[in-house]
């Protein structure tokens, strides 16, 4: 049992994690588009710097969120469980991250697609175990 | 997270330098934030008004959707990665009590709103309430700082 504060700061952290997802969501969509043509159309157009610039940053933001909102499951019934999704959802994360560099575009749209389906999917769980008693 | 497991913080001498450390670097970010939003949108709520819906007469562009969303899409992940860290702390070395639950409730809840509703002002006239509650959770984290050092240093 975790005293209730922690609750109410994972809680949020957790809201957070959903906002967050929105926004990626709406900025893909407005940005990019979720098609495999609209994704080789821009990504093909920029240069290896452009990509770097984008996905330096990412790497060391994704696995620090990553590990935040998994770290929380140790407080839950659920550590076992998902300890045996962290090794694949940190592999899909690193697939969505370098799949440009070898212009991958395909895998890097199922890799986004199924990242922010475990994002949510463990978002909303944290909320439902944070607040059993 | 160890310092959740340290009994007493203010004893620990590794622990206790961490925290301050961390703490000051969080006073400058949020005062700098307050002045980093002013100067990029304005120090008013006029002048937020008009850079973000835009004001023909002195021939100001509306926000795209695009810079809106590129812009909340990092404000979300700091905040919530700062906010999470400090309320950490201002739990673990303030009172257990209805108010600190009551302060948290304000400061996370505030910061939340104002991230969704910078986006929603696209849609809807929310921009009032985005102003508001921005200052509100900048206030409140800045408290829950300031108290935190006050008992680390007691």
């Amino acid at each position: 049992m975790i005293y209730k504060a922690y609750r109410v700061a994972i809680a949020y952290f957790a809201l957070f994690s959903l906002l967050l997802l929105y926004s990626i969501v709406a900025l893909v969509d407005e940005k990019i588009g979720f098609s495999l043509t609209t994704f080789t159309e821009y990504y093909s157009e920029k240069s290896i710097e452009g990509l770097l610039e984008v996905a330096i940053p990412h790497f060391m933001a994704i696995a620090l969120f990553v590990m935040v909102l998994s770290h929380f499951f140790l407080f839950t019934s659920l550590s076992k469980k998902i300890s045996k999704a962290i090794v694949f959802y940190y592999l899909i994360t690193t697939v969505l991250i370098t799949a440009v560099f070898f212009k991958l575009y395909l895998l890097k749209l199922i890799a986004m697609l199924i990242f922010l389906t475990i994002t949510s999917l463990f978002a909303l769980l944290l909320l439902r175990e944070i607040f059993k008693k | 997270m160890k310092f959740t497991l340290v009994k007493d913080l203010r004893q620990d001498v590794l622990m206790r330098p961490i925290l301050i450390a961390l703490l000051l670097f969080f006073i400058p970010y949020f005062l700098g934030d307050i002045f980093l939003v002013q100067t990029q949108f304005g120090a008013n709520y006029e002048a937020l008004y008009k850079t973000y819906y835009g004001f023909e007469e002195e021939f100001i562009d509306p926000l795209s959707l695009r810079a809106i969303l590129e812009y909340t899409h990092q404000k979300i992940f700091f905040v919530m990665m700062t906010l999470l860290s400090l309320s950490a702390i201002y739990i673990r070395l303030n009172k257990k009590s209805a108010f600190m639950i009551v302060i948290l409730n304000i400061t996370l809840l505030s910061a939340f709103l104002t991230q969704l509703l910078f986006i929603l002002s696209f849609y809807y006239e929310m921009l009032l309430f985005y102003y508001l509650l921005f200052y509100i959770w900048h206030i409140m984290a800045l408290y829950m700082t300031l108290i935190s050092l006050y008992r680390i240093f007691r």
